[in-house]
């Protein structure tokens, strides 16, 4: 009975193309996708001759072939049909390679920083300040995003496969990879490297809206926290979680300045409800191997609820 | 098959024969009558030569702190006087019947060298002896501590162990003094809340966090006590931190975000009543709990020890301690008197 029910709800999260590179929904996966259907029907072409010949040998009359037919035969299949095939490949691929080191300025650039096992992205404003946020993007659709890539501790990978390509984030360098959305809707995002125990739970949905309700979204993320909890602050959470407006000291775990907005838990390892909220509190580490979220089982459970219910709260 | 027949039944034979001497119960086990020179000899010479090459390797800290007789004596007093004796008196009546005799240390310390053998001695135990293994395998530091006490006690006068040992304040005073001020042996208790202080000393009683001297002073306390002497001792006095920037200033409000380890402030400020106030608690205290989590992590025990390993913790490299020395350091000064 489980295994059907699991069967049919891969089958059906398959068909939700969130994290498709044959569904686009940028310029660069849109690209992307021709050169692989590009090249999956140059495949078939070439695996249809070789068939065929293959087929006529085995098959085929038995005839006497000159020698300079086998040099001919040779030399054409095994040199000039490659050289040319191969040579179009070649060129068909060099045209996609993104030409953007040009001057041309980014419609919006984030700072994304991949550190184990989560995302934190900083929006840059237009008069240079960052609003920050963690492990959910959100994108204005027609607009060119560019993306700055660091990591903190070991070598990961920002991929968003119906946006477009991936790039590696490398301790101690900064690698820049613009992408262009051009369907609005929910996409996912995945680490792309393998970076330890937790690396299958560091992921982060991306959702492209129209112009209006990016601006909209931005200018609510901008805005500080209206509410403030005793609890969060004694239970010392405040150490590593910033809530803007309210406890701004921790910086070294995800901000929640809006998290009651995200979808998700934990760099999309959870769905974003109450109950699993409650759970990962109480111990992350099942979870979430590796984490470096300790967990707060020790402190008493309608203290844990009512952080819950503060987080969630914070719209 | 045949051929073998012999080695079978020789085999077979033996093993019946070596188990038949136990199982028959000729073996002489009683006390009573001691034990042959012989045998003393025999089993005494393999214990020394165990801890000899045992020993080997060991790396001897410094033993030159004063203090460390202070927070070796009293649990001297408790725990190892009724068999070995002590500056202050002789060892109880029964450990003269023990088999082997445990020695008399205040004679016999001054020929029982290196450091190192004497350290394993303490730490391990030895077998077939009454000799028990310290109970907190993580805490070398209160071993080393134990080692520096013996060292100078064969020179102790009665009157400097009952200093040392705290004999004039029964109990907990002995070594935390009278209201829980703490001294140079023990921390302070007065600044902490009777939460913490139960949860610490039911976290000592059933072995989840280690410390060879709080685990054989917790051992016989009843819910009951451990209710009263909280809330005896946890008189939640507020110590301001040593004002003034530095160093541990700023690990304390702000942490070390460039390493991921949490601002100490956080929790240990004006943080919930579970967690331990630091401000105003004895400097060496501090100092060892600090190496205790920076060596061991959340294997430190205790009932918050996974939100602690988790604030200092540094990755990729979990096998370095988070902080470094002088780190240390710096947030005992702060935090410190």
């Amino acid at each position: 009975m489980v295994l059907p029910a699991v069967g049919a709800s891969l089958l059906l999260a398959g068909c939700t193309f969130e994290q498709s590179a044959l569904h686009p929904a940028g310029r660069d996966a849109q690209e992307l996708s021709g050169l692989t259907w590009f090249m999956f029907a140059g495949a078939v072409v070439v695996w249809a001759i070789v068939m065929g010949v293959t087929v006529y040998a085995v098959l085929g009359r038995k005839r006497r072939r000159t020698e300079r037919f086998a040099d001919l035969f040779i030399l054409g299949g095994g040199v000039a049909f490659p050289t040319v095939g191969l040579a179009i490949l070649l060129v068909y691929g060099l045209s996609l390679l993104p030409n953007w080191t040009s001057a041309q300025a980014p419609g919006l650039r984030v700072h994304v920083q991949a550190e184990q096992y989560w995302w934190r992205f900083a929006y840059e404003l237009p008069d240079g300040s960052r609003v920050e946020t963690a492990n959910e993007l959100h994108l204005p659709n027609d607009v060119t995003a560019e993306f700055v890539l660091t990591s903190t501790d070991v070598i990961h990978s920002f991929w968003i496969p119906a946006l477009g390509g991936k790039m590696d984030l490398i301790p101690g360098r900064t690698n820049l990879l613009r992408l262009t959305p051009t369907k609005a809707g929910t996409y996912r995002g995945v680490c792309a490297e393998f970076c330890g125990p937790s690396h299958t739970f560091m992921a982060f949905p991306v959702v492209v809206h129209d112009a209006d309700g990016y601006a909209s979204w931005l200018a609510a993320e901008q805005a500080p926290a209206t509410s403030g909890s005793e609890l969060f602050a004694a239970s010392g959470c405040a150490a590593c979680h910033t809530i803007r407006g309210v406890a701004e000291t921790g910086k070294v775990g995800p901000d929640l300045t809006h998290f009651g907005r995200r979808s998700t838990i934990g760099a999309a390892t959870l769905v974003n409800t109450r109950e699993n909220l409650l759970a990962w509190l109480a111990d992350p580490q099942r979870i979430k191997p590796g984490a470096a979220m300790p967990g707060f089982a020790s402190l008493p459970e309608t203290d844990r609820a009512a952080i819950a219910d503060y987080l969630m709260g914070l719209k | 098959m045949r051929k073998y027949r012999p080695y079978i039944v020789g085999a077979v034979g033996g093993v019946m024969a070596a188990a038949i001497v136990p199982l028959s119960g000729i073996i002489d086990y009683d006390a009573s009558r001691g034990r042959w020179d012989i045998t003393d000899w025999y089993l005494g010479v393999a214990a020394q030569q165990s801890i000899t090459l045992r020993s080997i390797w060991l790396t001897v800290p410094d033993l030159n702190d004063p203090a460390a007789l202070q927070r070796a004596a009293g649990h001297y007093e408790m725990v190892c006087a009724a068999c070995h004796g002590s500056p202050a008196g002789p060892p109880e009546q029964f450990a003269y019947d023990l088999v082997p005799a445990p020695p008399r240390l205040i004679v016999q310390m001054d020929n029982w060298h290196p450091d190192a053998r004497v350290f394993w001695t303490v730490k391990h135990g030895i077998k077939h002896s009454a000799m028990p293994a310290w109970p907190a395998q993580l805490r070398d530091d209160e071993v080393w501590d134990m080692v520096a006490f013996l060292k100078a006690m064969s020179a102790m006068q009665p009157e400097e162990y009952a200093r040392l040992a705290g004999l004039e304040r029964p109990g907990c005073a002995s070594c935390h003094a009278e209201n829980g001020e703490g001294s140079a042996a023990a921390p302070r208790l007065d600044i902490q809340s009777p939460e913490y202080l139960a949860a610490a000393l039911f976290a000592y009683r059933d072995g989840t966090r280690e410390s060879g001297t709080m685990m054989a002073a917790a051992n016989g306390l009843s819910d009951t006590q451990i209710g009263e002497l909280s809330v005896f001792f946890g008189k939640s006095v507020v110590v301001e931190a040593t004002p003034g920037a530095s160093i541990g200033a700023e690990i304390a409000a702000r942490g070390i975000p460039e390493r991921d380890i949490a601002a100490c402030d956080s929790c240990h400020g004006t943080g919930r009543p579970e967690y331990p106030r630091l401000a105003g608690q004895e400097r060496h205290y501090l100092i060892r709990q600090l190496e205790l989590f920076n060596e061991h992590g959340e294997a430190r025990g205790g009932p918050q020890a996974e939100i602690m390993a988790q604030a200092i913790r540094r990755l990729p490299n979990p096998e370095n301690g988070p902080l470094e020395p002088e780190e240390i350091e710096a947030l005992a000064d702060h935090y410190g008197r």
